[in-house]
């Protein structure tokens, strides 16, 4: 028989070392998750940092561009708004497909449409949007210069397609 | 010797290693939980709920947890951004630790998850599932500088000194680093696979400063005055390419040695700073992780060397209701605007990219520290016994 103050000594001794088992197991379980999850993002949050690892960079051409919103308000004011200005960074890249997705011809674009205009009121202060353009802007680049490029002087701005915020359906995105 | 045998050396190897003694174990798992929380927070400050509205819509990367989930109302998403908040601070002041940790953990899971779904590149997994996970576990993060502490203090239970080494106390932030070190080796490995293009493509390291910097200064960050020079000097480079694969399996190596554990944590600290202020590439979340194996008991003592032992507080049931209420305030505040987000980014100027300007000095300091201490471990192991720490 052990006596009374023993056993209770015992009980952290065991509790720890439960403890310890239990944080071995997990450490087990993700390992072996790493091994059976690969490249795979869906049983998130076990899942592998394949960082850069597939990446096919280029030497950035002389001419780049990237699309823009031109949004006008219900007051007839444009604002340009850039997609870290919907997602904040370093997310901007969900803002970018939004926008993508939002002037292409898939079929489901009016879904897009309605939350890239929830996130263009939410970066315009809640302020009432008549009309969203996309404005592909270029700019002339040296990339090995400091700075590549003068953000402030894109060489060509062309409207690409718009839409009406207030009746979205139906609305084409001819430019 | 049969794989019994083998197990069950390889068992009590592990053993002795997550429960090794660590100096000011019971303080520094304290003030790394006040540090969490508060980071924590600073993070949800950086990525307004109201962004995540519309993740069924822009559910690029299927999440198995965000499909089996109910769809979330954008006031659902608020109330539970809220919840969590009201976790957070109760974690921070350690009242009922455990609990707030294990809400910490279910309701940072479930809004990482739908962001995970919208950009599964930036999700964090160290700060919302693994480290509540392991501390949940442990169960040790609540003994020191904690409302518990306090009313077990009073209630005449033992009380845990900050300066306790007990390695039980520190078994969490170990498992912390094997879960990075394996994220990392996975990172590592995957650039060494033939399916990689990492080693394949042509002054990879070359292309990708460019673009980056191009991609920058469109977006309205700082230009990288690196890029030009980094991209044209080819040993530069090249050196870069395998630098990082270097430091990213490190980590394994790192496991076998506190002395190397430091330097690999030191030299990462820079080479993420480096990368979020020159490259815009920031996983800033990962902070977190190395927090841990910073003495934070040790830098307290020394800012505030002469401090005696407190008595219990008298009042100290009454920290129940005050603990209670900041939650509360802290909650309805974040649910109804954004003075608090305000206030932990400093009116935005402190975001993922401007965080990285405090902890670059910083993290050379540390490097310097750490390289030093080798280069006094080595002298020492020239002239006489080994200084260096051994294998667990």
């Amino acid at each position: 028989m052990r006596p009374p103050e023993a056993a209770e000594a015992r009980a952290p001794a065991a509790l720890a070392r439960e403890r310890v088992l239990a944080t071995k197991l997990i450490i087990g379980l993700f390992a072996l998750g790493l091994c059976v999850v690969s490249n795979r993002s869906n049983l998130w949050p076990v899942v592998t940092w394949p960082m850069y690892h597939a990446r096919t960079p280029e030497v950035p051409p002389p001419l780049v561009s990237v699309t823009h919103l031109r949004v006008t308000d219900e007051e007839g004011r444009q604002h340009l708004l850039r997609p870290e200005e919907l997602v904040p960074e370093p997310r901007n890249q969900a803002a970018e497909e939004l926008i993508e997705q939002s002037f292409s011809s898939t079929p489901d674009r009016e879904e897009w449409r309605e939350e890239l205009v929830v996130l263009v009121e939410r970066a315009l202060g809640d302020e009432a949007v008549a009309e969203v353009a996309a404005l592909e802007r270029t700019w002339r680049v040296e990339p090995y210069a400091t700075p590549p490029l003068d953000s402030s002087a894109p060489v060509r701005e062309v409207v690409s397609g718009r839409f009406a915020a207030g009746a979205r359906s139906g609305v084409g995105a001819a430019p | 010797v049969t794989l019994r045998t083998r197990l069950e050396h390889l068992d009590t190897r592990s053993t002795r290693w997550l429960t090794a003694p660590e100096p000011n174990a019971a303080g520094r798992m304290g003030l790394f939980r006040i540090i969490y929380a508060l980071f924590y927070l600073w993070y949800l400050a950086t990525n307004p709920v109201e962004t995540m509205r519309g993740y069924r819509v822009l559910d690029f990367n299927s999440i198995k947890l965000v499909e089996v989930l109910p769809t979330f109302s954008p006031v659902s998403l608020r109330l539970i951004q809220a919840g969590l908040v009201a976790a957070l601070v109760l974690l921070a002041l350690g009242y009922h630790t455990r609990i707030a940790t294990g809400a910490v953990l279910v309701l940072g899971v479930v809004l990482e998850a739908i962001s995970a779904s919208i950009d599964l590149e930036h999700s964090t997994v160290l700060l919302v599932a693994f480290i509540p996970l392991l501390m949940l576990v442990d169960g040790h993060w609540g003994d020191t500088y904690s409302v518990d502490a306090l009313r077990a203090r009073s209630r005449g239970d033992a009380v845990v000194s900050p300066r306790d080494p007990s390695g039980e106390r520190f078994v969490g932030a170990r498992a912390i680093f094997v879960v990075l070190a394996l994220l990392f080796a996975s990172a590592g490995i995957s650039k060494l696979l033939p399916s990689s293009t990492w080693f394949s493509h042509p002054d990879l390291i070359a292309s990708l400063i460019l673009e980056l910097n191009v991609e920058n200064v469109i977006e309205g960050l700082p230009a990288n005055p690196t890029a030009g020079p980094i991209a044209e000097t080819q040993v530069v480079h090249q050196s870069m390419r395998l630098g990082v694969v270097v430091l990213e399996l490190s980590f394994l190596a790192a496991l076998f040695s506190v002395t190397l554990r430091q330097l690999v944590i030191a030299s990462a600290l820079v080479f993420h700073s480096f990368n979020a202020l020159l490259l815009g590439i920031s996983f800033t979340p990962i902070l977190i992780a190395y927090a841990p194996f910073v003495d934070w008991q040790g830098l307290l003592d020394r800012a505030l060397p002469r401090r005696s032992p407190r008595p219990a507080p008298k009042h100290a049931a009454a920290l129940a209701p005050i603990a209670l209420i900041a939650a509360l305030v802290a909650a309805s505040m974040w649910y109804a605007n954004d003075a608090l987000e305000d206030v932990l980014t400093v009116g935005g100027a402190l975001e993922w990219r401007t965080i990285w300007y405090l902890v670059l000095p910083l993290a050379l300091g540390w490097l310097l520290v750490q390289l030093v201490a080798i280069g006094k471990g080595v002298r020492r192991a020239t002239a006489g016994p080994l200084g260096m720490d051994s294998p667990p």
